[in-house]
């Protein structure tokens, strides 16, 4: 299924973005990052592709980042794509999948897509380029970020459960038992 | 600053009446010439827009030097026949069309024909379409008369022009476009710059070859314009892109000292009264600092 913006947010879309545009299924161009955290404003521009086709409608869309433009960031930055949390495929990984309803309370909308999950991970991706440091915490990769993710004791339930849902039941009996 | 430059953006972009009025205007003409060749009823399929309406890349305000350029495709028979004259038959079709024009618009419009146009100037002088009459050939080009020198025929190909600005236009992500409206508004700013049109959008397709152009903050991808074209134009041009240089660098170091006020009056210098004022609006603190930040993982 195509996750189809609507009226209002291709409106949004055009005023607060103009340089992104939607065509067949993807929304590509230029993502303009002007954002402060703790007083560090970056500006910054990102080469982006957003696939607005999903499998069901619990699925996110998945952001991609310019392949040329990730190659020129990661040979400058002297940086891996896994140190920026970038897929082999030059997806990003924006956060764990179950975590997602934490910030998209309502479900999926294009403009808390871009505010509350895209936009975050670009300015963490920028800031830990600029400043060699972590804005605030990530998750480790894989099932280590699981882990972590679920020893958050302010997770609700069904969010919890998910997660543990996903952990191998090796890991999850060691976790159970406290050994990890 | 990037709100700033779209509110400019806005700013000197025709509005919606003025681009009805250009299109209203070249087509009259068009159907006026169409229907003195052509038996089947004008569907604008004879026409051919070039040059800047062609490229959307006109400015406000209007000037009496923006015209619209359009070609007219003739029929073959109509070349064969022109082409047939004695002496410059180039000349005897430009007039004919030129009559042609005379005979619907009022008095009021001028109507002139000379070298390889016809032009005609309406009375309120906004949109005065000039028009070549063009025959289409086989590889896509045109052959256009040019009554000058005896009369001859010219190959004319603006398709080549309009594809290589498209592809730049699509690979900066509309940035061609806005690039080629910006200058050309500092052009306008610069009454005695004599600066070309097709000059500017040839500059800043090659400026923005380089892509990593293309993701630099708009401040820095001015300032390197205006070093680019120094480079590449010659010495009559190298005092007002001096100037331009050398108030885009200062406008670059105000934004980085976060003095916007002193940043807005360096480009209101560059681009003349259409860039906005500052406004504390502009900068209001964007902050994420209280709204939960998800936290990057990635997975196996």
């Amino acid at each position: 299924m195509i996750l189809m913006p609507n009226k209002e947010e291709l409106n949004w879309l055009s005023l607060n973005q103009p340089l992104l545009k939607y065509e067949n299924q993807l929304i590509t161009g230029i993502f303009r990052l002007s954002k402060s955290y703790k007083g560090k404003c970056l500006r910054k521009k990102y080469i982006i592709s957003i696939d607005l086709s999903v499998n069901d409608e619990n699925q996110l869309p998945i952001t991609y980042i310019n392949n040329e433009q990730l190659n020129n960031l990661l040979k400058r930055y002297k940086i891996s794509k896994s140190d920026i949390h970038i897929n082999k495929d030059d997806s990003m990984c924006l956060c764990i999948p179950e975590l997602n309803k934490l910030y998209l309370k309502k479900g999926y909308n294009l403009v808390e897509y871009i505010n509350l999950l895209l936009e975050p991970f670009l300015y963490w991706i920028s800031y830990y380029m600029e400043f060699k440091s972590k804005p605030w915490d990530d998750y480790s990769h894989g099932y280590i970020g699981y882990i972590e993710a679920v020893k958050n004791k302010s997770l609700p339930p069904n969010i919890l459960e998910g997660i543990m849902d996903r952990i191998d039941q090796p890991y999850l009996e060691k976790l159970k038992r406290g050994y990890i | 600053m990037e709100k700033v430059f779209d509110e400019f953006n806005r700013r000197i972009s025709l509005t919606n009446n003025q681009v009805i009025d250009g299109k209203k205007k070249y087509n009259g003409v068009c159907k006026t010439v169409h229907n003195e060749f052509y038996d089947k009823k004008y569907d604008g399929t004879t026409k051919f827009l070039f040059g800047s309406y062609k490229l959307k890349t006109n400015i406000k305000p209007l000037t009496e030097d923006q015209d619209v350029d359009v070609l007219i495709k003739l029929p073959k028979d109509v070349f064969d026949q022109y082409d047939s004259h004695k002496h410059n038959g180039q000349s005897a079709l430009l007039d004919r069309i030129r009559k042609i024009l005379k005979e619907t618009y009022s008095t009021t419009d001028k109507i002139k024909a000379w070298g390889k146009v016809i032009l005609v100037t309406f009375s309120e002088n906004n949109h005065n379409v000039e028009l070549l009459p063009a025959f289409e050939q086989e590889n896509n080009t045109f052959l256009i008369p040019n009554s000058e020198n005896g009369g001859s025929w010219e190959v004319f190909n603006p398709r080549d022009q309009i594809l290589t600005f498209n592809d730049s236009n699509s690979a900066s992500f509309g940035l061609t476009r806005r690039l080629c409206k910006m200058i050309k508004t500092w052009r306008n700013n610069n009454s005695t710059l004599d600066l070309k049109s097709y000059k500017i959008q040839e500059l800043v397709v090659e400026y923005l070859k380089d892509s990593a152009n293309t993701t630099k903050n708009i401040e820095e991808i001015l300032y390197n314009f205006f070093v680019f074209a120094k480079e590449q134009l010659g010495k009559d041009f190298e005092s007002y892109l001096n100037t331009a240089i050398s108030r885009s660098l200062k406008a670059k170091e105000y934004i980085d000292d976060k003095k916007y006020s002193s940043a807005h009056e360096e480009y209101i210098k560059i681009f003349g009264s259409a860039f906005p004022s500052y406004s504390k609006d502009y900068y209001k603190n964007e902050s994420m600092d209280n709204i939960d930040k998800p936290r990057p993982w990635l997975g196996v």
